[in-house]
């Protein structure tokens, strides 16, 4: 179905050619998991599926890439409409028109299909992908995951042969992730079309995949099926890695098979618990953040309800619970320059909300969702020289802190050519350099592969390690298990379960990590974690 | 003149009056407008004075008028004051010239465009050509012994400042002398006049329809008025009915109206019924969508 | 009689709100006004939807005030009346200007029959706006668009993608404004500006290459193969159709100059345009989902706002005096009886226009800083 034969592409910009000589032949009604590190070449594989590169990005491309044998050369992205559908990372941005049935019928539109089959495809596109009470409803008002649905529904509508999913669960809650990747399954096994999907978060999807294409960064793609190409890739999830370290051959990739094999590894840790890595170590002296009843509404709307929160020195605290429920709400309630109507935040014996913006960030720092929105000067080092002089640190100051937590960013480079994790630690060297007490992250995980999530966790151990207190609103569980010593879960703006990591995520079916769910009931939280108390048992 | 051919023996002085008189009896119907450059326009005014004069078109003929400078009249006052009827556009009442003595005949609801509205020129004294003016006749104040001009369509006036003259009175004004309107000039019945009349007072006619008086003042008699027509005892314009025609004028149209607040009391209820069933409507459509 | 709630065709609500507001144009009457203002925002609270963008109406009200008081002011201040025969309000001290700008007054007198009549002025002009106000608030704008013809469809679809994007930046400049915040505040002056603009700007331009992207995917903007001569030719016609749309435009709701553009400026330009259109609207290849149906309440709508623009030029030439009144003498105003009949009879649309269709409430509002999405009721969805 989708023949890649010998394909390059180099961009204008770039030394490097990004593809280099890929051969790639996905059959029909596989579901294909593109798998690779930021900047590895995942959007360009992608966008060479129906064309859009080079027609739309610009570059070049050598070689012949076919799909359901249309050759893109000859065949502009609109003229594989009806072959190819494809979602983008961020599904409001496509959005064209207010409503979802309009939404659904805007491709149709485009095809010049007649109405009364345009009519028939959209109610059978609002059963497939159970959109059906939300069809007159305005597409700003639909959660991250009704409009992922509406998304590729609106793709679906014109029946193409070929879907192709630019990571889309980045945004949702693993709740909704596990809808629409559902979904996409069932369209696979139901309506046999063939599906590429582009993911970070391989915890979530490689059980349903049928192949994986792997993208090491140097421009080649290896191709096989999943457990031949995990059994030696560098980044894997935690079951492959637990399958790795406990030698199971072949590697399993869904829970139910680690389950399956995991009797014996069980026996093996019988008796031992878990170090303790990061001692619970409850705040004896005083919290640095201390708040009490915090109440945050929007008009009729209560985001936060009566909230509670204490931050320690040393202490990370992960603030979990569905995309909704109050967690950034919070978070900017905290540092001060969010709307609070009710509750008292106490830092270092002061309300930062009562504080100027200026005397308010010494004592809390938050780090946006979109770190972005921060960022308006044109280089890294003008944006460096910007924050000493905001923080009144001495000029030279904030670039350090930079590169010892990203030392690879060049400081002449445009902060919006960033990755998105050298972005969020450009922000977050720019928050620091006012050397608040307790910081705070919103949502930092999004868009980050596994090594950028690495170092963002060694990054916040170190930073509790030196006696900040830090917060991190997330739904990465994965994350959240490697981290954090705390949880606190929040449903419906309330706080509806605290304790440390352990108690919490082992706990919980839905925010409980891979490696949790394999070794139950005890309560392992991290690879490393096992393989810790593996090393310490065997002699 | 007509030049004396020697050896022509024709009685001199008959045959001058004869050839006056054909000449005034050709000249009148066509409106001497050749001749109207010597014409001279006269308007006695008292002393210190502005003239104004306005030249209607479509062979309405031209009217002076004069006022006094005394109270630092400013161009619109200078006209009102010279004894002409003046209206302003809606839009602007007393800003903008829209109507000179009920002409021209239409709503001034906007302002009209230039070929459509009249054109204020004036001439300081001493000169000798027309200035158009650069600022409006309520924003402008003529100096003393200035004289104004008004022309419809934006051309410039036929006549020369020089043959506008303010001259003093060498007695204070009379009452106004009422005139019989006679339609148009009969040329037999100034026969005397003309001849008692220097060169340089040649009568201009002002066409059908004037009413205003039609014997030529012999020169240097002076009437007392304050507004003067060509060929007729000066009358003062405000003895004149107000209208240049017979048919009553817009203006007269607007004056006459019955100034009752019933249509406003009878809008302000319907009003109020169309508020109330706004009211009454939004209170419905809320009850049923059940907020 | 039961009707089924459906939303009017928008070109029914505009053609209706032309008619309003070529009979606003022709009369200055304050009382005649009124009554127009009052039919149209009786039309809109009976027959405007829920949605969001047709709660607009009481903006345009209040920018038809301000329009009104500027006026006014700009007559107090420029409009000195030295005439003896007007009332005096006031008095502002003259300010001298040097020679140059003798034609320009500032100060003076201000006179009842000054300020009567910048208002007059000014209520008309709001009514203008209000009517068409009216038009955009019961007319879904994005519907109305899908009404141009096939040659204009990516002139309208670029219009809808602009009207879309538009609540975007908004939301975009508060976060980026809030974003400021944590940075210490966003400094003074020059500085201010490029804090909120830059990243505004960046995030705008990633969407719209998002969007564009997506578009094209989904195969916007596929059309047949067309020779040059048949385009040019199209375009062509277009720019003189408007041309004469234009002038006939002017000479119709100028009332007073050029009364011979009207018709033939109209009517060629109509012609010019339809063909134009017809010939650049075969080579568009798209079907339209579930068009907007054309019965009799569009004939009805649109009959009674083009029944009220011609009552009034008829009413305007029988009795020009009643419909615009002069200010000087200061009287009451009339009431013409042809021209208030002629309004009323715009108020049809109230009764004439189907019920328009409720679409659900929105309960929740996005949650400020999480990734756009409200407390989602998926369990009930």
């Amino acid at each position: 179905m989708i023949d890649f034969e010998n394909v390059s592409v180099r961009y204008p910009d770039g030394n490097e050619p990004v593809l280099r000589d890929v051969d790639l032949h996905v059959p029909e009604g596989e579901l294909c998991l593109v798998v690779g590190t930021t900047g590895a070449g995942k959007s360009t594989l992608l966008g060479a599926v129906n064309g859009l590169v080079p027609t739309f990005t610009g570059g070049t491309l050598s070689g012949r890439v076919r799909v359901a044998g249309r050759d893109t050369r000859t065949h502009p992205p609109r003229d594989l409409a009806d072959v190819v559908g494809v979602v983008g990372q961020d599904p409001a941005a496509g959005f064209v028109t207010d409503t979802v049935e309009e939404e659904l019928a805007f491709g149709m539109e485009q095809l010049a299909l007649p109405p009364a089959a345009m009519r028939k495809r959209v109610e059978e596109t609002l059963d497939v992908l159970g959109l059906g009470p939300l069809r007159s409803r305005a597409l700003r008002d639909l959660s991250g995951g009704q409009q992922q649905r509406v998304a590729i529904g609106s793709v679906l509508v014109t029946h193409p042969h070929v879907l192709v999913l630019d990571e889309p669960t980045s945004a949702l809650d693993p709740v909704a992730a596990e809808d629409v990747l559902a979904a996409i399954t069932r369209l696979v096994h139901d309506l046999g079309l063939t599906v590429l999907v582009a993911e970070h978060r391989l915890e979530r999807v490689v059980q349903c995949a049928d192949s994986i294409a792997y993208l090491p960064g140097d421009g080649r793609v290896e191709y096989g099926s999943p457990a031949e190409i995990l059994g030696t890739s560098r980044i894997a999830p935690p079951v492959v890695e637990l399958g790795r370290l406990a030698g199971w051959s072949p590697l399993p990739l869904s829970i139910r098979d680690a389950r399956r094999r995991a009797p014996e590894l069980r026996v093996r840790l019988e008796n031992e618990s878990p170090a303790a890595a990061r001692p619970a170590s409850p705040p004896a002296s005083s919290p640095l953040l201390r708040a009490r009843g915090v109440i945050v509404r929007y008009g009729d709307l209560v985001a936060v309800a009566d909230a509670d929160l204490d931050i320690g020195a040393g202490e990370v605290i992960a603030l979990m619970g569905r995309n909704g429920c109050g967690k950034s709400s919070l978070l900017w309630a905290l540092q001060g320059s969010g709307a609070r109507q009710a509750g008292a935040v106490e830092v270092a014996g002061q309300e930062p909300s009562r504080l100027p913006s200026k005397a308010a960030r010494r004592l809390v720092g938050l780090v946006p969702q979109t770190p972005g929105d921060l960022l308006y000067l044109d280089t890294v080092e003008a944006e460096c020289a910007q924050a000493d002089e905001d923080s009144g640190v001495e000029p030279g100051g904030t670039a350090a802190l930079l590169a010892r937590l990203a030392p690879d960013i060049s400081a002449d480079r445009h902060p919006r050519d960033l990755s998105e994790g050298q972005r969020l630690a450009l922000v977050l060297a720019i928050q620091l350099a006012a050397a608040p007490a307790v910081l705070l992250l919103d949502e930092p995980t999004r868009g980050l592969d596994y090594d950028a999530k690495d170092r963002l966790a060694r990054i916040v151990r170190g930073l509790a390690a030196a006696g900040h207190g830090i917060a991190v609103a997330t739904h990465d569980v994965e994350f959240a298990a490697r981290a954090v010593d705390r949880v606190v879960v929040l449903g419906d703006g309330e706080v509806v379960a605290e304790g440390t990591a352990r108690d919490v995520l082992a706990a919980s079916p839905a925010f409980a990590p891979q490696v949790a769910k394999i070794l139950a009931p005890q309560r392992f939280l991290t690879v490393a974690e096992v393989e810790e108390v593996l090393a310490g048992v065997s002699p | 003149m007509i030049p004396l051919h020697r050896g022509c023996r024709l009685p001199l002085g008959p045959a001058l009056a004869m050839l006056s008189v054909g000449i005034v009896a050709f000249a009148h119907p066509f409106g001497g407008t050749a001749l109207a450059s010597t014409a001279r326009y006269t308007a006695t005014c008292t002393t210190p004075n502005i003239a104004v004069v306005v030249q209607f078109p479509d062979g309405r003929g031209t009217k002076a008028g004069c006022a006094s400078s005394a109270s630092n009249p400013t161009g619109w006052a200078v006209l009102v004051n010279g004894g002409f009827a003046v209206q302003g556009t809606i839009q602007f009442p007393s800003s903008f010239v829209c109507r000179i003595d009920g002409y021209p005949d239409s709503t001034c609801a906007n302002t009209p465009p230039r070929s459509d509205s009249w054109a204020y020129w004036y001439a300081n004294p001493g000169e000798r050509d027309w200035t158009f003016s650069p600022a409006g006749a309520a924003d402008r104040t003529p100096r003393a012994g200035s004289v104004d001009a008004w022309t419809f369509g934006g051309g410039r006036p036929s006549i020369p400042p020089a043959a506008v003259l303010p001259t003093a009175a060498l007695s204070p004004p009379a009452a106004p002398t009422p005139t019989q309107p006679v339609k148009g000039g009969t040329p037999g019945m100034p026969a005397p006049s003309t001849k008692a009349a220097g060169p340089g007072t040649l009568p201009d006619s002002t066409g059908p329809g004037s009413t205003t008086g039609t014997a030529v003042p012999p020169a240097g008699t002076n009437s007392p008025s304050t507004s003067a027509t060509l060929d007729g005892p000066i009358t003062p314009a405000s003895s004149l009915p107000p209208s240049a025609g017979d048919a009553p004028s817009t203006a007269d149209r607007h004056a006459s109206r019955r100034n009752s607040a019933v249509p406003t009391v009878v809008a302000a209820i319907l009003l109020a019924m169309i508020a109330a069933g706004g009211f009454a409507t939004r209170w419905w459509r809320r009850s049923r969508a059940g907020r | 009689m039961h009707r089924l709630p459906r939303p009017l065709h928008p070109g029914a609500w505009w053609l209706w709100a032309a008619g309003l507001a070529v009979a606003a144009s022709r009369t200055t009457n304050p009382l005649l006004l009124l009554l127009i203002l009052a039919v149209a925002a009786y039309v809109v609270t009976a027959r405007r939807t829920d949605a969001p963008w047709a709660r607009a109406f009481r903006f345009y009200l209040t920018f038809g005030l301000v329009v009104i008081a500027i006026r006014v002011i700009l007559r107090c201040i420029f409009g000195g009346d030295e005439s003896p025969t007007s009332h005096v309000l006031a008095r502002l001290p003259e300010v001298p200007l040097p020679a140059w700008a003798a034609g320009v007054r500032i100060g003076g007198r201000i006179s009842v029959e000054g300020v009567l009549a910048a208002t007059y002025d000014g209520l008309r002009l709001a009514t203008l706006l209000c009517c068409v106000g009216a038009a955009n608030t019961l007319a879904n704008p994005k519907r109305a668009l899908r009404m141009l013809p096939g040659a204009l469809y990516e002139l309208g679809m670029a219009v809808v993608v602009a009207v879309s994007a538009a609540p975007q930046l908004v939301e975009s400049t508060q976060r980026v404004a809030r974003a400021g915040r944590l940075r210490g505040g966003l400094g003074r002056g020059r500085r201010a500006i490029r804090t909120i603009v830059a990243p505004v700007v960046h995030d705008a331009l990633d969407r719209s290459l998002a969007l564009a992207a997506a578009m094209d995917s989904r195969g916007y903007g596929r059309r047949t193969a067309v020779s040059p001569t048949a385009r040019r030719t199209t375009g062509a016609l277009l720019v003189a159709g408007l041309i004469g749309l234009c002038l006939g435009s002017y000479g119709l709701l100028s009332a007073s100059d050029a009364p011979g553009l009207a018709l033939p400026g109209t009517a060629g330009g109509v012609a010019l345009c339809v063909l134009g259109l017809a010939l650049g609207s075969r080579r568009v290849a798209h079907s339209e989902y579930r068009p907007d149906p054309w019965l009799w309440p569009e004939w009805a709508v649109v009959g009674s706002g083009v029944a009220a623009g011609a009552l009034l030029v008829v009413a305007s030439h029988l009795d020009p005096a009643g419909v615009v009144p002069p200010v000087s003498p200061l009287h009451w105003p009339s009431l013409p009886l042809l021209a208030v009949v002629g309004v009323l009879i715009a108020a049809a649309p109230a009764v004439a226009a189907p019920p328009p269709s409720s679409t659900p409430a929105r309960r929740t509002k996005p949650e400020a800083g999480a990734s756009r999405s409200p407390r989602e009721t998926e369990l009930a969805a």
